[in-house]
């Protein structure tokens, strides 16, 4: 048996960055005003018409010539598109497209400054202007030949083909001459995306608001360039077809979907049906009954499944700046503000005074009251309404969106306060910590903020000063948008922790810890008990069961994100223990438990048992903590190393001649080598990992001093 | 999201009610579904595919009026073929009642 205990990697160990993905929910208790979430989904629905215009625009423009491998010919792959399968390698990828008067001037310029024959300068090469019709080249294969010079340089020659390249370096020593094919795509992420956006320029795309512009950019140019590497890739045998996104579009879903179930409303023949046995032929036995069970097999009722439209595109921010935290003060009426105790009663009182402030004759209805009347009550009751409001922290997301006249005419076009919560917002937003880096506090004038919907834990985030976004996305998850945040947060390693904290996980202590000095002497111990985890687990189970038993509905119980709360609350009080105790985590990696056969209770437990969850959250957690990448002490040496000698039981040994063995119904350790016997608790194994960790920890500490 | 359960028993399947006997209440029957199939369907289709109890609803009440038309079909065939014609449904008899 190989094993070997994880250590973090070399780059981890002074500093590194991570990224987190934190996901929000958009608005208050009600989601969106109505409004927006018009602007939202006129915003996807925009991008989804871009990319799309985009995607067809390149399949116009986009020209590969392939060579065979087999016997050397070319062929070019141009608009209607279709790549050829087999042996096929890619031999240049070629854009060539109508451009305006300007960007032809501007092509011209650069044409005319371009000196390397081969190169690169712009990732992007553009190839020859004629008239206002540009070819620029985006991948090609070359040929390169490299050699160690007289004065220890690296020097190279980049040519076409392999007969110009020895051509070119015919004096060269074969020797010492290293010659190979290389085959260089440009970044997507840059070169293409630069190239649509400032010369391709398809008019849908040019409509979207300019911040939205670079997501559809980089989404078309990864596609493409992607479709140019399966071209290339030997292992790709079926013919390559250019991508599309038509299969993402909204509305020919929509209209499929809408047919079949208008097919199905005018149709009265019965549904197609057949037991399950002849459905699925050899999954059911013949006297099973299970297989009797009628399936539709109705090619009606097929299409309605079938046809399930797509979630809408995600707007994608590409730029770092472009989606800014912001926290303000809002105003928010009585039942956002008020938690459910006072509900009632302030609600009624309010409506007692609303009512008081009537004037008489205007009670009921059907009374036409004039419009001055009118307007004055209603002013009174909103400066009611405004007074009992409390004035709470908000934190809103500044979307960049309404840059498109289409979306600014929604947003104009908006009704009053009706309808929506939380309003009263005063505009003098704060950036929150995580912009204060590089983005000014400065209001932009196209952005719309939306209230965001955090957790706690989320909010913490908000404030650290080390983590700013990356990009962000807006998704719509079962009819709402979300925005996803891509945080990175840098580490600076905390050097001066000089002390391990050992951790170990177990039934009955849903974790076991032990703080250890730099020497291997143990300072303190601890274990979190009772092991809240199973408790919740089988205290749901058994409930759940219960309702399911009685017929109840079981769904939308929270259940797993209540587990998951649990397990988060447990390792954030791990770190937090490390942080005051200056020690770095060494964490006992179990990585596998044996299930216990037949009946036994133990399967359920083991099952329900979340090491691996509690490991992946440390792993995470330490490191945006600043503790770094734990040490992840491997489980077999965690159980049968002799925490007195050190001996541990090595491959193939049988139960008779073992160097240490455990007996696992009383849980206690022999050790043959000193004599060692001691129980197994899960205090022993925390130890066992911490000093595990010691000979790694100790030699980073000595090159951390040396330093 | 409450931790508690939802109180009380799910009701059963609309299929498994029995069909009223007489032709009158069997056609009122049909012009009811008739009208509410196209707004689940809207419902189902405007959720995106989300409203599984839409869906279901959907072939529950489809169900229930393609049994209901063919209790009629064999009670009064006459009527059946107006409402049919009216209502413009597209439905054979079949294989083994002609």
């Amino acid at each position: 048996m190989a094993w070997y205990h994880e250590e973090p990697l070399p780059q981890d160990e002074v500093a590194g960055t991570t990224y987190l993905v934190m996901e929000c929910g958009l608005g208050g208790q009600d989601g969106l005003p109505a409004w927006k979430q018009a602007v939202l989904d006129k915003a996807s629905l925009m991008v989804s018409v871009a990319l799309a215009a985009t995607m067809q625009a390149l399949c116009r423009a986009f020209t590969i010539v392939v060579r065979s491998q087999d016997t050397g010919e070319t062929m070019e792959v141009s608009w209607p598109w279709q790549a050829p399968a087999g042996s096929w390698v890619v031999d240049s990828a070629v854009l060539t497209f109508p451009v305006g008067e300007k960007q032809a001037r501007q092509a011209k310029d650069l044409l005319s400054q371009e000196t390397k024959p081969y190169g690169y300068r712009n990732a992007y090469r553009i190839v020859s202007l004629n008239g206002c019709t540009l070819t620029v080249e985006i991948a090609r294969l070359m040929w390169r030949a490299t050699r160690e010079g007289a004065d220890g340089k690296k020097e190279s020659v980049m040519r076409r083909t392999e007969t110009e390249l020895t051509a070119a370096t015919g004096d060269w020593n074969a020797r010492d001459t290293k010659v190979q094919r290389q085959f260089s795509p440009i970044d997507a992420k840059t070169g293409l995306q630069a190239l649509i956006n400032s010369y391709l320029q398809p008019p849908e795309l040019m409509a979207l608001p300019s911040t939205l512009r670079p997501g559809v950019c980089q989404e078309a140019a990864q596609q493409v360039m992607s479709c140019v590497g399966l071209v290339n890739s030997p292992r790709v045998r079926e013919p390559v077809t250019f991508p599309t996104v038509a299969n993402r579009d909204p509305a020919v879903h929509r209209a499929a979907w809408e047919a079949a179930v208008s097919d199905m409303v005018s149709d009265l023949r019965p549904l197609a049906r057949r037991p399950k046995r002849e459905v699925f032929p050899g999954e059911y036995a013949a006297d099973d009954p299970a297989g009797d069970r009628l399936v539709i097999v109705d090619p009606r009722w097929s299409a309605v499944m079938a046809s399930r439209p797509p979630k809408p595109m995600p707007i994608r921010f590409v730029s770092a700046d472009a989606v800014r935290v912001v926290w303000g003060h809002a105003d928010f009426p009585i039942d956002v503000s008020k938690p459910d105790r006072h509900r009632g009663t302030l609600r009624e009182s309010l409506q007692v005074r609303a009512d008081r402030l009537r004037p008489q004759g205007m009670g009921d209805e059907s009374t036409p009251r004039s419009e001055r009347q009118r307007r004055r009550h209603n002013r009174r009751v909103n400066a009611l309404a405004a007074k009992s409001a409390t004035r709470a922290l908000a934190f809103y997301a500044r979307l960049p969106l309404l840059d498109a006249p289409e979306l600014l005419a929604i947003a104009d076009g908006r009704q009053g306060s009706a309808g929506s919560r939380g309003r009263g917002l005063d505009f003098n937003l704060m950036p929150m910590a995580l912009h204060d880096a590089g983005t000014s506090a400065k209001e932009r004038k196209g952005d719309m903020p939306v209230l965001l919907r955090f957790s706690r834990e989320q909010l913490a985030v908000f404030f650290r000063d080390d983590i700013r976004i990356a990009w962000s996305n807006l998704v719509r998850k079962n009819g709402e948008w979300r925005l996803q945040l891509t945080l990175e947060v840098s580490y600076p390693k905390r050097t001066e922790f000089r002390r391990v904290l050992g951790v170990t996980f177990g039934l009955n202590h849903i974790a076991t810890w032990i703080l250890m000095d730099n020497s291997g002497a143990v300072l303190e111990t601890g274990a979190f008990s009772p092991n809240e985890q199973l408790r919740a687990f089988l205290q749901e189970k058994g409930t759940m069961e219960r309702d399911q038993k009685d017929g109840r509905w079981v769904g939308d119980h929270g259940f797993a994100r209540r587990l998951e709360g649990v397990a988060h609350r447990v390792a954030n009080q791990l770190v937090e223990l490390a942080l005051t105790h200056k020690a770095v985590l060494a964490i006992h990696d179990i990585d596998w438990v044996d299930k216990r056969g037949g009946e036994s209770p133990e399967n359920l437990v083991f099952s329900a048992w979340n090491y691996g969850q509690l490991r992946r959250y440390l792993e995470y957690k330490g490191k945006v903590a600043g503790l770094g990448p734990p040490f992840f002490a491997h489980d077999f040496a965690v159980k049968y190393a002799c925490h007195a000698c050190g001996a541990c039981r090595k491959a193939g040994q049988k139960p008779e001649n073992a160097t240490t063995w455990v007996h696992w119904p009383d849980r206690t350790f022999h050790c043959t080598k000193c004599g060692a016997e001691t129980a197994l608790t899960g205090q022993l194994m925390a130890e066992r990992a911490a000093r595990l960790s010691l000979p790694y920890h100790q030699k980073l500490w000595a090159k951390e001093a040396g330093r | 999201m409450s931790s508690k359960p939802k109180s009380g028993k799910r009701p059963r399947s609309t299929t498994r009610r029995t069909l009223p006997p007489d032709a009158a209440s069997l056609e009122a029957m049909v012009r009811a579904a008739t009208r509410v199939i196209p707004e689940i369907g809207t419902q189902f289709v405007k959720s995106g595919g989300h409203d599984l109890r839409a869906r279901h609803h959907l072939l529950m009440r489809w169900q229930e009026r393609a049994a209901a038309f063919a209790a009629l079909a064999r009670l009064d065939p006459e009527r059946a073929r107006w409402l049919m014609a009216e209502l413009g449904l597209n439905y054979s008899t079949p294989k083994e009642e002609t």
